[in-house]
Parts: structure tokens; sequence; C-alpha cells
């Protein structure tokens, strides 16, 4: 047997800083005809460490792609930061920058588009090595381990995305991240356009690449159960604010927030009639809108417990237990 | 006791295309009760929507079927066109993935609702506005009377998908053919359409087939499934039955490819290979080159036929299917995990 290293009480070493820290974040965009600021993000605090899977779960327009995009600097926040390994790329110079931009990459929902259709899948592994100053028969090299990896063999080198399947497309993209050997990949909804067994592939293929390789996911996807899969983390997000997060088993078990506990309970369940005992509750409603979001709570219009509390009071996002974190003021009590 | 509202038997359907004739469904045969609902799932390409289509006779005209499709005992591929369009809302009706396509954006919801109802039925303007009022309240539509004034994008992805509903049932059917429903709308709207779409046909009567690529969501509102592979049935079953063993090893594998909540970072089951072209399938069963299975029996041609101790049930188009135990997802009574499911076969990443 190993020993596992988590240490006693009382002789915790301090924990290493988080890979990337995201720290109050705030991205609002120019609403539509002089309305109202869409508030996308609102306050956004999260951390994901080495090795390890933070999965971001939300109905759409919760904001998840928005922190996605302001990870890898292709959006400027209005107020809050991105670091990596402590340094925020925004301020450091552009050499600086762009090393610790490398060191991000991101895997999109539409495998097709992510790839230039005139180029070979060799030649898309290989381009992003281009810029590091690699040679080519060691670029040409580097592309072949990493097609080889990620399940697409030779019969496939030299083929361009339109001869690929859905699951062999994402599977370049992957292998394309992979090239500038980053440590963190964000996956925004990476399989959430592909059949079920081409994304079992998928999501088998992405659990081995971070037990070898050591590397960090940002796992955005509107699929809790894929999210719950994945992760080791989740965020629970609702118009642009963080309603809970912890480990997924803590989460996904013991939900603390309403929002968290509708979430599960939406969720399609593949059980016969006589193992579905419990009558699930359903949200009532829809998401309002993120240029007006509500007061205080920004659940409260949909929340079955919502009281006079929730309309005045913005619930301070509160530590449950170590690494538990909720914002509902009554969360103790439901 | 039952009554069969829907008979499809052995429909086949070809498609003229640049590359010649291409076969889309083969000998698909199924049967939806009076007051029932029954689910069909299968993966992309696997025909659901071009069955559903053929029933309602919307098939695109370089299309050509062979076989019957009985509504009420009547064949319908026997009916003429105008016979067809009078059926179409008032005996069996349709709704979308995608509402946006079937609304007609330069009209208000109330109008095109109730030009629905008076194209069945002999009603004043009036009459039919009522009805129209009536109906979207059913369907859980807030403030009736106002949202019946306004335009398709107006409203939110789950308004819309509850206008189309209402359209659906104004001209009160008795089948309802909803394909993929819930497919572009977020998790809690799903719950909010399925708990509806149950409530309606439980109160109306209305039979309801729903088409989905999730298992769960059609164990969530279906009695019976149609599983469908590669243009054919190869499982029909009640879904309490699918769900505890299924008898065909694609079913079987489908069930364990997707992540569940408990299945935390375990090894899915990815079933090797990919769904054939409808050009090339292979002979014989048409799962043959990606199942863990096939025996050299399995190129010959298979009918789907009752399994052994299924009952007349459950039938199942593979060779193996009573000697195969296929893990399902019940495992002593309770949800089977990774743990206790017997192995499923199957290649890695
Ligand atoms: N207009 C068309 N011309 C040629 N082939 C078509 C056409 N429409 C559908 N097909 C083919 O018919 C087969 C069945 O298609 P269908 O739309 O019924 O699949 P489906 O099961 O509904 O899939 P999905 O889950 O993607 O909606 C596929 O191979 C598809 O490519
Ligand atoms: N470029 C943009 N311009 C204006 N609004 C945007 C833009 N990108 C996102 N939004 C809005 O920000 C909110 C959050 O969006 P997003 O991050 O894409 O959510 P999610 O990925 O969770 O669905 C939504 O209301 C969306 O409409
Ligand atoms: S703070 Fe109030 S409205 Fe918000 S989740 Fe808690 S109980 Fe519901
Ligand atoms: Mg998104
Ligand atoms: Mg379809």
């Amino acid at each position: 047997m190993t020993t596992v290293s988590t240490a006693q009480a009382g002789t915790a070493p301090k924990p290493a800083p988080p890979l990337l820290e995201v720290d109050d974040l705030v991205v609002h965009f120019e609403g539509r005809r002089r309305q109202q600021p869409i508030r996308a993000v609102d306050g956004v605090s999260l951390g994901i460490g080495r090795g390890e899977t933070l999965g971001l779960i939300g109905e759409s327009g919760s904001g998840k792609s928005t922190i996605g995009r302001a990870v890898l600097g292709l959006l400027r926040p209005k107020a809050g930061a991105v670091r990596f390994e402590g340094e925020d790329p925004w301020t450091q110079p552009g050499r600086r920058r762009r090393e610790l931009r490398r060191r991000m990459q991101v895997v999109f929902q539409d495998p097709h588009e992510a790839l230039d259709p005139r180029m070979t899948v060799e030649q898309s592994v290989a381009e992003p090595l281009l810029m590091t100053g690699v040679r080519r028969p060691e670029r040409l090299r580097r592309a072949a381990d990493l097609l080889e990896r990620v399940g697409l063999g030779d019969a496939h080198r030299y083929r361009r995305p339109h001869e690929l399947s859905g699951g062999q497309k994402q599977r370049v993209n992957i292998a394309r991240a992979l090239a500038s050997d980053p440590d963190l990949i964000v996956c925004d909804e990476s399989v959430s356009a592909l059949d079920v067994s081409i994304q079992a592939e998928i999501l088998n293929l992405l659990v081995d690449l971070q037990d070898e390789r050591g590397l960090s996911y940002l796992f955005i996807s509107h699929d809790i159960s894929v999210v719950a899969h994945l992760s080791h983390r989740v965020t629970v997000l609702y118009l642009g604010m963080v309603m809970e997060s912890g480990a997924v088993g803590a989460v996904v078990d013991r939900p603390a927030h309403p929002y968290t506990r509708a979430l599960l309970a939406a969720q399609p369940r593949a059980l016969p009639s006589y193992l579905r005992t419990e009558r699930r509750e359903v949200l009532r409603g829809d998401i309002p809108s993120p240029a007006a979001p509500p007061s205080g709570c920004r659940f409260r219009t949909r929340c079955p417990f919502a009281r006079d509390r929730c309309a005045q009071e913005i619930p301070a996002v509160r530590e449950l237990e170590p690494g538990r974190t909720v914002a509902c003021h009554f969360a103790e009590q439901l | 006791m039952t009554e069969t509202l829907l008979d499809v038997r052995n429909l086949s359907l070809y498609l003229d295309t640049p590359d010649g004739d291409v076969q889309i469904l083969d000998d698909v045969s199924f049967t939806v009760e009076r007051s029932t609902t029954v689910g069909m799932i299968g993966e992309s390409g696997s025909g659901k929507s071009m069955t559903a289509l053929a029933v309602l006779g919307l098939l695109p005209p370089r299309a050509r079927v062979t076989g019957e499709i009985r509504f009420r005992g009547t064949d319908l591929l026997a009916m003429s066109r105008a016979e067809l369009a009078r059926l179409r809302g008032t005996g069996i009706s349709m709704i979308f993935q995608e509402p946006m396509t079937a609304l007609d954006p330069v009209f208000t919801i109330g109008q095109q609702i109730s030009q629905v109802l008076r194209s069945h039925r002999r009603v004043t303007r009036r009459e039919a506005r009522e009805k129209t009022i009536e109906m979207l309240d059913a369907v859980g539509i807030p403030d009736p009377a106002r949202r019946s004034g306004e335009y398709p994008h107006q409203l939110s992805g789950g308004m819309r998908q509850r206008a189309m509903i209402a359209m659906a049932l104004i001209g009160e059917p008795e089948l309802l053919i909803a394909d993929e429903p819930t497919t572009a709308v977020d998790i809690t709207i799903q719950a909010q359409l399925l708990d509806l779409l149950e409530t309606l046909g439980r109160e109306r009567g209305t039979s309801i087939m729903l088409i989905s690529h999730d298992i769960g969501v059609v164990a969530e509102l279906c009695r019976r499934v149609v599983v469908l592979y590669a243009g054919q049935v190869v499982e029909a079953t009640t879904t309490d039955a699918l769900l505890e063993r299924p008898g065909h090893p694609y079913t079987s594998g489908l069930m364990w490819a997707v992540p569940r909540l408990g299945t935390r970072r375990q090894r899915l089951h990815a079933i090797r290979g990919r769904v054939p072209q409808p050009d090339q399938l292979p002979t014989g069963c048409r799962f043959r080159p990606r199942c863990d299975f096939a025996v050299p029996e399995c190129a010959e041609p298979i009918a789907l036929a009752p399994v052994g101790d299924g009952g007349p049930e459950h039938d199942v188009r593979c060779r193996r299917a009573d000697e195969l135990d296929l893990p399902g997802l019940v495992h002593d009574g309770a949800e089977a995990t990774v743990e206790n499911a017997p192995v499923v076969q199957g290649s890695g990443s």
C-alpha cells in the first residue's frame, strides 16, 4: 500500500498555490440598443490545481464560456484577475504574456470550426510548434506521436477535416492543443456535439491524458453527468455568479444550494419506473435576463425557498466546510 | 383492452441521391397503442426523424417507401395527399427540435394557433381565439391572453416549445410525435416540458411518440422503447425491461457509454468503430463489425424476433439474443454501478 500524503491535522504543509486562480472576475458586455450592460460574469472566483479538473456547471447564459475566454486571455476582464502560477498575463510584457498563454490551450464544442479546412491533419497538429522554433522533421515526428496518442494512426495523417468524422476531428483538436505542451486545457462543451458512443471515447481519452501528463482541465459543459464524470471539483454558476462549489462527491451527493438541487433533480435518469421513487421537483420559469438580474440572490425568482431577505441582500459566498462554498442565506436550514 | 393506434409494418425507405438509390430505413416495424407513450432512441443518422416524417407523409419527393403504415387501421401509404393533410393536426401532429423552423416569424403565436384550428374545424374567429388562449394556458404559458399577441422571437426557447406543443394539440390529435423536443433547451426547461407532455398525454389520452438520442429522457416519459440502429429496429420492449436486461449488444453498449452521476472517471464503454453509412452496410447484422459478441453466423440476414424469457413484449434483432446475458442499468433491484455490473467488453479510449 502506498501512503497517502494528505497531511495530518496541525502538520499540514502549506498548499502550493493553484495553477490557475480566477479572482473576483467581472466581465460585462455592451447591451443592445443602449440597454443595460450584460453582466455575463459578476465576481467569480475559482482555482484549479495541477492535475486537477474543475467542472463548470450552469444553464446556458450563466457565463461559463465567458469565464473560459477570460482565462484564455481572449477577452479582457472589467475587474478582477486571472493568474497563472501567480502571474496575471495582462500585466506581463508581451513575450512573457505569450509564454503564459501558450501553456493554456482550448478545445471547443464544434470539432469542425476550429480546424483549417485546407490543412492536413498532420499540418494542423504541427502548426502550433512553428512558433517554438522546433525544426520541421522534429515537428512532424511530434505531430505523428500526438496523433498516435489520440488514436489516429498513419491512415489519417494526410486527410483533411472534411474526410474525418466528428469524433476524429475532436481528436485532432485535442492533439493540436497538446502540441504546445500546455499545463491547462479549457474544454468548452468539447463533447457536447458528439454521439454518446464517441463521447465515451473522448472522455476516456481526456482522463488518460490527464493521468499521464498531469494536465489540468477547466471543463465546461451544460451536461451535469458529463461534468461530474470528469471533474474533481465543480463550481455551479447562475447568471454570472457562483452558487456553490466543492468536491464533486459533496456537491453531487449533498447539494447545498437550492439551484444545485434543482439542476440535479432535473437530470433525466435512465432508471426503470419502480426505481423512480421520489417525484422530482420541477423548477418553474425561465432564467432572467443577465442585463437585468434580480436584486439580492440572483436565483430568488425561481427558488422554492426564497424569503424576503433573499430579495434584499446578495448572499455572500460562505465556506460551509473546508473547500466547500455556498451562496445561499439559508443553506444550512434546507 | 389495448388498441393499436399506429402500426408500422416492414417499412423501408429509399432516397434517390446523386450517388444512386440509398436505403435509409430497412424493415422497420413497431406499434403505438392508444393512450400510451413510446420512445424511439438511436444515434445521429439512425433514421429516427425519417421514420417520423414517413408516418406524417412529409418525406422529400425523392423518397420511395414500401411496407405499411396503419393508423386506426387505415394504410397511410395508400392515402391521397389531401387525405393526409387532413389527418395531420387532427389525427397525428408533430413537434420539432427547433421550434423556430416550424413557427412563422411574421405572425403572432395566437394567430398561428387559431389558423391551425380554423383549418381543421368550423369555428368563428372569436371561438378560435378563446380556444387558443385556453390551449396556451393548458401548456403552461403564463398570461396567455397577452402572450398570444406576441411574435415567436419574443418568447424564450422553452416558451416557444410550449407554443409549438399548443399548436400541435389544438386539433386534438390522437398521436403526437415529438422529435427531440428538448434537445435545444436547458435541462430545467427540459424537465418542465417532459412533465407537461406527461400531463397532457394523461389528461387528454393522447398517445406520444418521443424521439430522442438520450435514453434517460425516454425513460422519464415512455412506457415502451424502440431502439434504432443504422435504419433498422434492433430492439423493442418496455422501458423497464430494456433497462433491466437489454437484449441487443448495441443497446447494452449504449447504456454503458453514457456517463452518469456515479461513474466518476471510471472507464466508459466506448463502442468501437462507428455507425456505417447507408451505402456501406455490412451483410447480416449491421452492428456486427462493432460487436464484441459477433460469431460467423452473424453475417447471415437476421430478423427482429421475440427473445426467450422476455415474453411477447420483447423483440430483438440479434442472433445470440437468447444466450447472451447483457448488463442493463439495474443490478439487484438498484441502479447498477461499474463495480457491480458484469464487465462490459469493449475497446478503451
Ligand atoms: N435529404 C436527405 N438526403 C439524403 N440523405 C438523407 C436526407 N435526410 C436524411 N438522410 C440520411 O438518412 C439517414 C437517417 O436520417 P435521420 O434524419 O432520420 O436520422 P436521425 O436518427 O433523426 O438523426 P439525428 O439524431 O441526427 O436527428 C441518415 O443517414 C441521413 O444522412
Ligand atoms: N460577445 C458577447 N457580446 C454580448 N453578450 C455576450 C457575448 N458573449 C456572451 N454574452 C452574454 O453573456 C452571457 C453569458 O454567456 P456565456 O458565457 O456564453 O454563457 P454560457 O457559456 O454559460 O452559456 C449571456 O447572456 C450571453 O448572451
Ligand atoms: S438565498 Fe434565498 S433565494 Fe437564494 S437560493 Fe437561498 S433561499 Fe433561495
Ligand atoms: Mg457556452
Ligand atoms: Mg433527427
